[in-house]
């Protein structure tokens, strides 16, 4: 079935580029690194880790959950 | 428990019009972040509040920063006007916004997006600059670290 909204559209569905490295990057305040290696994936791939990393927070928060009942 | 791809899959089901704003379409352009709701713009027309009713339907919807969580009803909200709808739904938290600061309304917000192609179907995302001006725009201590990443990747973005 056809869409409507990705006629003549700008489309992001590939990685956005490729990582050249963070050597003279300017931003010192962030961990670079996390930033390329999300730039390496598809936009479905990021949101899909971005679920992974919420499960294993709503873990801990569970098992923090626990810890604090048992203490 | 959040299931975010699903909730942004029943919103293409239905065939919601809306745009990807926030931090989810922070992570979508990159941002190594994690968030844990779905912020949209969308018109406040009846025929989309429709859609978004059929879209979240056995999701038990409720308007979260309601004291009594009223549960989310077309006739009622449209009746009532609101500008802004601040769910929470058995899978997720979705924030559906008539317009974005700094940005203006949902035309305004469609013509700045971009369409990310994902196998739930395509989403329209807000696109990395209106990102960045919305983000400045609202001036949270929170979204200040996602601002800095956006900029990083619309650094590398723009060629040399």
């Amino acid at each position: 079935m056809s869409d409507p909204i990705r006629d003549s559209e700008n489309i992001l569905s590939d990685a956005s580029f490729e990582p050249v490295g963070v050597d003279g990057s300017s931003s010192a305040d962030i961990d670079l690194s996390l930033l390329e290696d999300s730039l390496r994936l598809t936009p479905w791939q990021r949101l899909i880790e971005n679920e992974r990393a919420l499960a294993l927070v709503r873990m801990l928060e569970r098992a923090k959950i626990r810890e604090d009942g048992r203490s | 428990m959040e299931d975010l791809s699903q909730l942004l899959e029943r919103l293409n089901q239905e065939r919601v019009q809306y745009v990807l704003v926030g931090g989810l379409a922070a992570v979508v352009h990159g941002v190594p972040l994690v968030t844990r709701d779905i912020d949209i713009c969308m018109p406040m027309t009846e025929q989309n509040l429709i859609c978004l009713e059929k879209a979240l339907a056995g999701l038990n919807p409720v308007h979260r920063q309601t004291p009594q969580r009223l549960p989310f009803s077309v006739a009622a909200d449209f009746q009532r006007g609101l500008k802004n709808l601040y769910l929470h739904t058995d899978i997720g938290v979705l924030d559906c916004l008539g317009e974005i600061k700094g940005l203006g309304g949902y035309e305004e917000v469609r013509r700045r997006s971009v369409v990310a192609e994902m196998p739930i179907g395509s989403c329209r995302v807000l696109d990395l600059g209106a990102l960045i001006d919305a983000k400045r725009a609202l001036d949270r201590t929170q979204d200040k670290l996602a601002l800095i990443h956006l900029q990083e990747i619309q650094k590398k973005r723009t060629p040399q």
